[in-house]
């Protein structure tokens, strides 16, 4: 049982709770917002969950903070079963999309308020958790002010010393960025990052923003449509998509279309509607012949070659100056692949030149395609 | 109703007042569409109440007359009834209408689309037909009398009727459906995800209610009630119908002074003192909490 009655003096003893969901599920109508999500979150990771909207991580956020009650499947704290425990004794800190500060309290109160509520805590005891807190988040000295004095940023931090003051064994986040501008967006992704390793607790991060996501968690949960998609570090998602979608969503992806002519355990061959054939890994089952397929390539992995030692050749349609780097723009079987080369690598490059593309057959993928899909 | 429960609209359209000054073009379709109710503002209320109000005055002794007023036992009596009546009225409507209103707050979209007609449907019906209605049910042979009679809870006909809980009882019915639309207009103003964010940092459902949504939903407490307090005191049918002569209220003096003893100088004070109180009310809750705020304005 998750014992969060925080009179624990010391911050290093608390640590993150383990969550589990199991075969978790809830509909809203007809729609299965969460389909049989299972999962297990271990104690004092991040975890992303990352999807478009609708696909179900605002949900599985909410049946974690006991604001919905799941209809069937089950959430455990540390083994322990919490579903129908009531929101206010699971013990766990939140952050809003809205941040949903309380107006008509000073910073101090509505940091102070999660110490009044499950502790009997005192008077001196509580200034002094409320200071740290706010220490902790950038905010000391703006004890007296109220909310609306505040700038968006600030509010932001509000909320999170809010959330954190209790030292909850598992913090949740709502989309807590969306609302910033980019720069302010970035420094705090870094803080937030700092923050959950200083505290140790267990975060669950919900957000839409894939750069988010893969910047600050350690595990990313991408969903879509009440499901789990594909589960993993950042860089197992990036570098080795499970789908289509999941490449797509995670970061710029190269998928270009064509046919399975052949395939065994390791390896199967992909033919593009212009008649060029590709070898890519087999991942999984091999795919059937003549099953309409994708290419996934990333674009950083990608290189220009002379067309001799090329995979495949392609037309330049447009070269962009990325600042970093350059993004090679080129039409193939109808289709647009890009690289992102250096400055060196396109001198002499001109737009309608056929140029050679290769790249590591070890990090390209063959994802049967959906219908529907780009 | 009366002139007195009128005192928004002059409030209402003072503020184009400054935009008649810059006179913008597109400002003069605004002023097309304002016209008309500028129009009916100014020559039945702005008019009326300027001549009441020369007449409460002007003229010789004019303190005197004020003096008298102020002094006579009959005017301080029906005052400090019509203030009674009226607190009342405001007290019991807050009671009765702030569960309801927070009941359409949080409940199901569509049980709130019910409710709302349920509320509103008495609007329907007159002033005078509820009041009547009342007077049956109230009556000495009337539905409640009756009904008490057959339990056996009482030996003989209570008196019920032409009295103060008649008077009361017939203007909180009336009253009520302003109070609650009022309030849930001021309700759906504060954020649902407050008292989520109350509740998951450990305050329970009725912790998150007096601590966060009670305090946030105060200004709309005191808004709604400022506006059925002042039109209370303004009631004329309902006292007159459901009420006996110690539950004589203001305006039934006035009309009294004005239309039976003629003396409209009287009857101006009256009105004068009660338009006096109304307005410092109105004044010193928009000093508060800014009054544009009831009505969606920030």
């Amino acid at each position: 049982m998750l014992s969060m009655d925080t009179d624990t003096p010391h911050p290093e003893e608390n640590s993150g709770a383990s969550v589990r969901l199991d075969a978790l599920r809830k509909s809203f109508g007809f729609v299965r917002a969460v389909n049989d999500v299972s999962l297990d979150i271990p104690a004092g990771s991040f975890v992303s969950f990352l999807g478009p909207s609708g696909s179900g991580k605002t949900t599985t956020l909410n049946l974690l903070a006991g604001f919905i009650t799941p209809e069937a499947g089950e959430i455990l704290f540390d083994g322990a079963p919490i579903s129908h425990q009531p929101t206010h004794k699971r013990g766990i800190g939140m952050v809003f999309q809205s941040y949903a500060l309380f107006p008509h309290m000073t910073v101090f109160d509505n940091v102070a308020f999660p110490l009044k509520m499950r502790s009997e805590m005192e008077k001196s005891q509580m200034r002094k958790r409320v200071a740290e807190t706010l220490a902790m988040v950038q905010l000391a000295g703006y004890q007296d002010r109220y909310p609306r004095q505040l700038s968006g940023g600030q509010q932001q931090r509000v909320a999170m010393a809010r959330a954190l003051v209790a030292q909850p064994r598992l913090l949740l986040m709502d989309e807590p960025l969306g609302a910033l501008d980019k720069k302010l967006r970035d420094q705090m992704q870094i803080e937030i990052k700092n923050i959950h390793r200083r505290v140790g607790s267990t975060f669950v991060y919900v957000t839409h923003d894939q750069n988010e996501a893969l910047t600050m968690s350690d595990f990313i949960v991408v969903m879509r449509d009440g499901a789990i998609a594909q589960a993993g570090t950042p860089q197992e998602l990036y570098d080795f998509p499970a789908d289509e979608f999941v490449a797509d969503f995670l970061g710029g992806a190269n998928l270009i279309k064509g046919r399975i002519v052949s395939g065994d355990a390791k390896r199967q061959q992909i033919v593009l509607d212009d008649g060029q054939n590709v070898v890519a890994p087999t991942t999984g089952m091999p795919l059937q012949a003549g099953t309409t397929a994708s290419l996934f390539l990333r674009p950083e992995g990608v290189s220009l070659v002379p067309l001799e030692r090329s995979k495949i050749s392609a037309e330049v349609v447009e070269i962009v100056y990325m600042g970093s780097a350059f993004r090679v723009i080129a039409s193939v079987s109808q289709q647009v692949i890009s690289a992102m080369v250096s400055r060196e690598d396109i001198a002499g490059l001109q737009i309608g030149s056929k140029v050679g593309f290769n790249w590591e057959e070890e990090r390209s993928r063959v994802f049967a395609s959906e219908a529907g899909a780009p | 109703m009366n002139a007195l429960n009128d005192n928004h609209p002059p409030h209402a359209s003072d503020k184009v007042g400054p935009r008649w000054r810059i006179f913008p073009k597109t400002d003069i379709k605004l002023f097309l569409l304002l016209a008309p109710i500028t129009l009916l503002i100014v020559v039945f209320l702005i008019i009326p109440i300027v001549i009441m109000f020369n007449k409460a005055v002007s003229g010789d002794e004019i303190l005197a007359a004020y003096i008298e007023v102020l002094r006579s036992p009959v005017y301080i009596n029906v005052f400090m009834t019509t203030l009674k009546i009226a607190t009342m009225t405001t007290v019991l409507t807050l009671i009765l209408g702030y569960p309801v209103a927070f009941a359409l707050r949080f409940g199901k979209p569509k049980y709130r689309a019910i409710v709302l007609m349920l509320i509103v449907l008495p609007y329907w019906l007159d002033f005078i037909v509820r009041s009547y209605s009342w007077m049956i049910l109230l009556g000495r042979r009337g539905i409640v009398n009756e009904a008490l009679l057959w339990l056996g809870l009482v030996d003989r006909p209570v008196k019920l009727l032409y009295s103060l809980g008649s008077v009361v009882t017939g203007m909180v019915q009336i009253m009520l459906p302003m109070m609650i639309l009022t309030l849930f207009a001021a309700m759906l103003r504060i954020d649902a995800k407050l008292m989520d964010a109350a509740n998951i940092h450990g305050a329970n459902r009725w912790k998150s209610f007096t601590r966060v949504f009670m305090p946030l939903s105060l200004p709309g407490v005191y808004g709604a009630s400022l506006l059925v307090f002042v039109t209370a005191l303004g009631f004329y049918i309902t006292p007159a119908l459901l009420g006996g002569p110690s539950e004589t209220m203001i305006s039934q003096s006035m009309l009294l002074l004005a239309s039976e003893l003629l003396d409209w100088k009287t009857a101006s004070i009256a009105g004068t003192l009660l338009l006096f109180v109304t307005t410092i009310l109105v004044l010193i809750y928009n000093r508060l909490f800014s009054i544009d705020r009831l009505w969606g304005g920030e």
